[in-house]
């Protein structure tokens, strides 16, 4: 599991899922559709990756598409990590 | 969607297409599925035909086809599939209709300038739609296409928009697949179905296990739309039939329970998509299984709340991130359910015309808004249990959220009684009716522990799991959870099996294949002809459907010109103005000097004439038919063309029948000296079953209107205080149980007034043509009668056997067209022949 994973996967289980068996949280665990991501949990969870991830989250990008696994939640990490970093260069 | 899943789902639907005939097996029992489940459709005759008759077929036949074709080709036949099911029900030009909006629409979205631009012209041609629907622009296509394309477009136009702005564009026939479902045809009632999450679960799952999903949802589904039926036609109470905390507690379940057809539909529209590849959510979850108001808006039309979250929740939190959180989750979750209640109103003006702000609605939403932010409140501060898989939980946590969940249930119950209520007096009347007997406290105690219990055992067996954790067991195939529970169902009513079924259960499981209105409904379609299309309830009943079905673009009725066309007879009484003419159609509305809808006669009757003054409601006067059809003058006409020959009398009917005449004002017409003016020799009172809510309506709006109520009969009701009341369900609730001692005061005055003109009194029963033949209360109404001096005449059977459809009006007007009145002459005339002792009245 790559560290931007990891990071959130300890950050759900600690906010979320506190009384979780941890390795039933996998990569590909549907956070969205499983209900564990609720609308507050959603906005709770992007206010963490801006602030840990140092990126800027839109209210548009809080979808199933970017949040609905780990695995989608680390490629929009990286996905936005990299237009900042390329917005920086430029 | 990231790389990553697409690698995934195309590695999948690759590896499920590399077995192709373990994928044929699967594929035929899968559609083997659908096929029972179309004969199950068929057989309790669910929905509009339309639904087992075009739309089942289609997609089980189309499902077959649709999974051969190359990727490329699918979504295109699928579109193809759903325009002709459009045609096919609709018709080619109106389907021409839906397509070319649509497109129109759709093009908008697309042209080649700036986004700003394209959203000022769509609102701009939702403007011109608008003024189309409420008849300020003429509109060029059938006014029954207008739900078809409100469903369509009111909101997945807007979606849509939202996803092209941020997602950028998609190809073609996803987009038309988007737009053109073919569930669209029969449901005008849609789940509002996210493009983003369209587009992303087709076919990302391998496609035989979409297609089981959608088979299970499908059943599911139909399961939903027969118990809906069985609430419908058998728990639904008018508000004056309550009168006790059970009749409370049957009133506010029966209504929550309607929404089961809600919830029915959404299931059958998102398993049919799903056999074309579209793995769309789950629509709604245990929605009455909810232990708090943040629970039930997860639970209860998951569509709608996701909607709610991408266009509004969201966007609103995020202009708002900096600022207090407690603050920024009111104003978000306020929002939300503004904008809920502005938009359910925006739906019912596509789907009905009109607009449908109340009172109550207002205070529902208010109620809800509150719970829900206090809910979100406590969520926030305490957090809620979540889980990974589906687990059973604890014996101790599964008592406290049955408990929670009871509660819920009943709080919820009772906020949708007010919300389908028309007023709030209506509401107050309903639980006004409260009482304490021991049948009281059982049914309130039936109900939270029927619930409770319920959401125990789906707690502690993890029953409710979300859709995406969920792990079936072999009893919840749908063959076995549905399919078999609603076949043998089904056959319990069957005439094969009479005596070896209960008799119970063969009458309710015939009274599921009940298409008809149920018996309260039905009598608003009577009234329907005059009362406001706002009285139809969103989700109680059908009766909304009917209307937005039917044509709008109907003829204005003018045989009830309103309180304009009436004038005070001189008796205080209300007659027609005289000499009215309208011509509509071809046909004519005319009142004659007198100022009753006929044609003209002599105040006083010539020689051998023998006249009968025919009195009732608005069937007897015409409603809805053209002068000469009404049935009492068919019945002159024939007497004159077939028995005067024989008698050498003259025979003349006087139609004095009005529109809302109840008994107790044509009691008023016959005791005032209004009929001895026209020295009748018979005096024939036409009545129907529903007689005593039609004089409970008259009493109400003598009391709205500042008039008087029959003081003989207040002297005969000492205990009944109709002042105390405050709508017409208190003042009908509070009538019916005397209904007895009304009968006999209008019956025992007409009786002695008619015979004090000399002339015979005779009572008509003669029901609308979707009466039911059968009414407990009719021997002792007739009886009264009888015992009053009238001469009897039963008509209640009089429609059996016809096909009732071509005798009334319209599907929206219940009244008896030409044909009808035809068959009431026919049988009217018959009867006159048998009852000797009317002919021969002629004084």
């Amino acid at each position: 599991m790559d560290p931007i994973q990891s990071t959130v996967k300890d950050y759900i289980l600690q906010e979320f899922l506190p009384d979780a068996d941890a390795s039933e949280l996998t990569a590909t665990t549907p956070l969205i559709a499983g209900g564990i991501l609720d609308s507050l949990a959603t906005v709770r969870l992007v206010m963490f990756l801006e602030e840990n991830f140092d990126i800027e989250v839109q209210a548009h990008e809080t979808s199933a598409d970017n949040l609905d696994t780990l695995e989608r939640i680390a490629g929009f990490v990286r996905a936005k990590q990299a237009a900042k970093g390329g917005k920086q260069a430029t | 969607m990231s790389p990553g899943t697409q690698v995934i789902a195309r590695s999948e639907v690759a590896a499920a297409r590399r077995v192709p005939w373990s994928d044929a097996v699967q594929l035929a029992f899968l559609g083997l599925q659908v096929g029972v489940a179309l004969l199950l459709a068929r057989a309790f005759q669910l929905e509009h035909p339309a639904f087992y008759q075009v739309v089942l077929p289609l997609a089980g036949g189309g499902f077959l086809v649709h999974h051969w074709l190359p990727r490329a080709w699918q979504k295109w036949f699928f579109v193809a599939l759903s325009l002709f099911g459009f045609g096919l029900v609709f018709g080619p030009g109106p389907a021409a209709w839906v397509v070319v909006v649509g497109l129109a629409l759709i093009g908008l979205c697309h042209l080649p300038i700036p986004f700003r631009a394209r959203l000022a012209l769509v609102l701009l041609a939702a403007g011109a739609l608008l003024a189309m629907r409420s008849d300020w622009l003429p509109t060029p296509w059938p006014g029954v296409l207008w739900p078809i394309l409100g469903s369509m477009f009111m909101f997945r136009l807007a979606v849509y928009l939202y996803d092209l702005r941020y997602q950028g564009p998609a190809d073609a026939p996803t987009v038309l697949s988007y737009f053109f479902l073919l569930p669209n045809t029969v449901f005008l009632l849609f789940p509002v179905i996210d493009f983003q999450t369209f587009r992303r679960t087709y076919f990302d799952k391998p496609a035989l296990g979409i297609y089981a999903e959608g088979v299970r949802w499908i059943y599911r589904g139909l399961l939903h739309l027969v118990l809906y039926r069985l609430v419908y036609q058998y728990l639904v109470l008018s508000p004056a039939e309550v009168s006790s905390t059970a009749g409370i507690v049957q009133y506010l379940v029966a209504n929550f329970g309607l929404y089961l057809r809600v919830s029915g539909q959404f299931h059958v529209i998102t398993g049919v998509l799903h056999l074309f590849g579209f793995r769309l959510p789950e629509t709604h979850r245990f929605f009455y299984l909810a232990a708090s108001f943040t629970d039930l808006w997860r639970r209860i039309n998951i569509y709608w709340k996701d909607f709610m979250q991408k266009m509004v929740y969201m966007p609103v939190i995020f202009s708002l991130k900096r600022r207090n959180q407690t603050l920024v989750l009111v104003v978000a979750t306020l929002s939300v359910i503004v904008i809920t209640w502005f938009l359910h109103s925006w739906q019912w003006f596509w789907l009905l015309g009109t607009w449908l702000f109340s009172a109550t609605d207002a205070a529902f939403w208010g109620s809800l808004g509150a719970f829900l932010v206090a809910s979100t409140l406590l969520e926030q501060r305490r957090g809620r249990v979540r889980q990974l898989t589906a687990q059973a939980r604890a014996p101790r946590h599964a008592l406290r959220h049955a408990l929670q969940t009871a509660g819920m249930f009943s709080l919820m119950a009772l906020l949708w009684g007010l919300w389908t209520s028309p007023s709030f007096d209506d509401f107050r009347a309903i639980l006004s009716a409260a009482t304490l007997r021991p049948v009281d406290v059982a049914a309130v105690l039936g109900v939270v522990a029927t619930v409770a219990a319920a959401a125990w055992l789906t707690q502690r067996f993890s029953f409710d799991a979300p859709t995406a954790l969920a792990e079936r067991k072999p009893w919840q195939h749908p063959l076995a959870a549905s399919a078999l529970p609603l076949g043998l169902f089904w056959l319990a009513g069957e005439p094969a099996l009479e005596g070896r079924v209960p008799a119970t259960l063969t009458e309710v499981a015939l009274k599921a294949r009940d298409v008809d209105l149920n018996r309260f409904d039905a009598e608003r379609m009577q009234r329907g002809y005059y009362e406001e299309i706002t009285g139809v309830n969103r989700f109680n009943g059908e009766l909304w459907e009917v209307y937005a079905r039917g044509d709008q673009s109907q003829e204005p009725d003018v045989t009830d010109s309103g309180p304009a066309g009436f004038q005070d007879d001189g008796y205080g009484n209300r007659c027609y103005k005289p000499f009215l003419r309208s011509v509509y159609e071809g046909g004519t509305f005319s009142t004659n000097r007198w100022g009753f809808r006929d044609r003209d006669y002599e105040k006083v009757p010539g020689d051998a004439t023998l006249r009968m003054a025919v009195l009732g409601p608005s069937y007897v006067m015409g409603a809805g038919v053209y002068d000469g059809e009404p049935f009492e003058q068919v019945v002159e006409d024939r007497l004159n063309a077939e028995r005067s020959p024989s008698s050498g009398v003259h025979y003349e009917l006087l139609n004095l029948g009005l529109p809302r005449a109840s008994l107790a004002e044509i009691s008023a017409i016959v005791t005032s000296g209004r009929v001895a003016e026209f020295q009748p020799d018979v005096v024939l009172v036409v009545v129907h079953m529903n007689w005593p809510k039609a004089i409970a309506a008259d009493f109400w709006k003598r009391m709205t209107d500042g008039r008087p109520l029959p003081e003989s009969l207040l002297k005969r009701l000492p205990d009944v205080a109709l002042d105390a009341a405050v709508s017409e369900t208190e003042v009908s609730r509070a009538l019916l149980p005397h209904r007895d001692v009304l009968a006999q005061w209008i019956f025992t005055g007409v009786a002695d007034a008619a015979r004090g003109m000399g002339a015979v009194p005779v009572l008509a029963l003669i029901p609308l043509p979707h009466d039911p033949v059968r009414f407990a209360g009719k021997p002792a109404l007739l009886d009264t009668a009888r015992q009053a001096g009238f001469v009897i005449i039963d008509m209640q059977d009089v429609f059996q056997g016809h096909v009732l459809d071509g005798l009334i009006l319209n599907n929206v007007d219940y009244h008896p067209n030409a044909a009808g009145h035809r068959v009431i002459a026919d049988r009217l005339y018959a009867e006159l022949m048998a009852h000797a002792e009317v002919l021969a009245a002629q004084r």
